[in-house]
């Protein structure tokens, strides 16, 4: 019978387990926050991009957040930044969105998860389907129920309040 | 292994190109029915060459027997068979005799359009087909099997006889083709029937559509090869290459040789198709560099010459080494773009059609439950993890993340 874990993972847990599973992965450590930072190439449909995972181990509820560094994100012609699907948007600076990987309602992600197995593949996987996305409009990837961007979430919002 | 030799959306997009050129299996069975039907047809009251049937044969030869047909992508979809005819030439019969006597007695065969007598065969034009049938004059007993003479008589030049045995070639193909692993292979037959590729012959046509809804599917067991796979879309680029050019192809038959001689490559059907253009494009410049034309034979018959009429000159080795030349950096160049980008690096290597509907093909594969992910260790998540183990030589670390839903949500 296999128990789920309760035990949050330590930082040494996680560099251990990047290092294995994703050894391109490079940690550097960052004093404020206290905060790992993790760079490096990950591959979407085919190409690679820049991408940093950051996380904050003592703020339990923080998951880690993922940034494209580049070549950077763009939405579809004719569209807004805010149109790209599942972005944890950034409404001061769009292009600092971080990719929103999972749905917090029910609780996909917590601190007990390796974040080498479940956020950089969720990564690398938002950036296959973000790429399939240019091509044909649609997102073929797993959706939480309601809206799949912040764009259509503020479009919702504008028609219930009406 | 190369850290990043393995290309699997390149991949999975080549598999999904290949099977939107191929034919339904309901086009194949008319496909065969057709060249069945030609002893039947050869053996009416009218013809001349009626006494000559009862011992006649006739068999696929060329892509048909080697699994590896696909349709011409320049124009309509048009596709080409290939058939041998095996009969014994009437005394005095010369071969410009044996090809004018066949071409006379096709006359009226169901459904054919034109019909035209080429220099060794007689081609029988219907709509989104063509049917070459190559009279062979079968060699006398004790007779190695399948061993015969072909005819060759052009317009301008004098009539030839050359010893062949085609069927040995095939056989001697299907040998030396690796078929894949049966992950890969389930993949492929997986994959062809969500494809549910639309039939291009009309329905109650040249025989009944009892007659070939009865028969069964055809079984081509290397068809999906990777391999075959990569002679299928060299081929789909090179029709597309010499569709305006005034000048002759490299013939099927010296690709598909070297095609079983570059060995199953364990990186996946991208570096099986680039191994078989690079090895080609070898070819061509040591032919450049030393003179040396290709001369590339049957196997398991050393005096039947591939290469008998192509190349012709070195206008003909210099074009077709440009043209693998342009395959193979485009190839590379296509892994290290987008997605956008890749719809038109394929655009132009095998048409625009196909590239548009194999990208679509590939999303609807897709599916959008949530899932275990699947990832390449180190490299990325793959929606097709099959598509990574063509070759029972390397099998990648596959791993699995636990199911999750994207979602959009507010950072600030």
């Amino acid at each position: 019978m296999t128990r789920l874990r309760s035990k949050p993972r330590t930082p040494h847990g996680q560099l251990t387990r990047m290092a294995m599973r994703w050894p391109k992965l490079e940690p550097q450590i960052l004093e404020k926050g206290p905060m790992i930072l993790w760079r490096s190439p990950l591959r979407g449909f085919q190409r690679d991009y820049l991408v940093q995972v950051q996380w904050a181990w003592l703020d339990e509820k923080t998951p880690p957040f993922v940034f494209i560094l580049g070549p950077t994100i763009r939405p579809r012609d004719s569209e807004e930044y805010v149109d790209i699907p599942h972005l944890n948007f950034n409404s001061e600076k769009p292009k600092d969105s971080a990719l929103c990987l999972f749905d917090p309602d029910t609780g996909e992600w917590d601190n007990t998860n390796l974040i080498a197995d479940t956020t950089v593949v969720w990564a690398s996987e938002w950036l296959h389907h973000y790429e399939l996305w240019h091509v044909t409009g649609e997102w073929h990837g797993p959706n939480a129920p309601g809206p799949i961007s912040a764009g259509e979430m503020q479009r919702v919002e504008v028609n219930s309040d009406a | 292994m190369p850290l990043d030799a393995t290309a699997p959306g390149i991949d999975a997009l080549l598999l999904t190109t290949v099977l939107q050129l191929e034919l339904s299996d309901r086009d194949l069975r008319v496909a065969d029915k057709r060249y069945q039907y030609i002893p039947e047809h050869l053996q009416r009251p009218t013809s001349r060459l009626r006494h000559l049937m009862d011992t006649a044969a006739i068999y696929a030869q060329g892509s048909r027997a080697l699994g590896a047909t696909i349709v011409d992508g320049t124009g309509e979809d048009r596709f080409d068979l290939d058939a041998i005819l095996e009969f014994n030439r009437p005394a005095g019969w010369t071969p410009g005799n044996v090809l004018d006597e066949l071409h006379e007695a096709f006359k009226g065969f169901p459904d054919v359009k034109k019909i035209e007598r080429c220099t060794r065969c007689i081609q029988l034009q219907f709509a989104f087909m063509h049917l070459d049938v190559t009279p062979m004059d079968p060699a006398r007993e004790p007779r190695p099997e399948r061993v015969g003479q072909i005819f060759h008589s052009p317009d301008d030049g004098p009539d030839e006889c050359h010893d062949v045995n085609p069927f040995a070639f095939i056989e001697w193909f299907k040998v030396n083709v690796a078929p894949g692993k049966q992950v890969y292979l389930n993949y492929v037959q997986d994959t062809r029937k969500a494809l549910q590729m639309p039939d291009r012959f009309e329905r109650g046509q040249i025989l009944a559509d009892a007659d070939i809804d009865e028969l069964p599917d055809p079984i081509d067991p290397i068809r999906d090869a990777p391999q075959v796979i990569a002679l299928k879309l060299i081929k789909r680029y090179l029709n597309r290459r010499y569709a305006n050019r005034a000048m002759k192809r490299p013939v099927s038959i010296y690709l598909s040789k070297v095609a079983a001689l570059v060995p199953a490559n364990p990186n996946g059907l991208c570096a099986q198709l680039e191994a078989l253009a690079t090895n080609l494009e070898r070819r061509m410049s040591h032919a450049l560099a030393t003179g040396e034309r290709p001369n590339e034979r049957n196997p398991e018959f050393p005096s039947e010459n591939f290469n008998d009429r192509w190349p012709r000159n070195n206008r003909d080795v210099q074009i077709f080494r440009d043209d693998l030349r342009h395959l193979v950096s485009e190839l590379e160049r296509s892994k290290y773009s987008e997605l956008l980008d890749i719809q038109k690096i394929f655009d132009d290597l095998f048409g625009e059609r196909i590239s548009e509907k194999a990208i679509r093909a590939y999303a609807n594969s897709i599916d959008g439950t949530a899932t275990q992910s699947n990832y390449e260790r180190g490299k990325s998540y793959l929606a097709q993890p099959a598509i990574l183990s063509t070759s029972a030589a390397a099998a990648p670390k596959i791993s699995k993340a636990k199911p999750h839903h994207f979602h959009p949500g507010k950072l600030k």
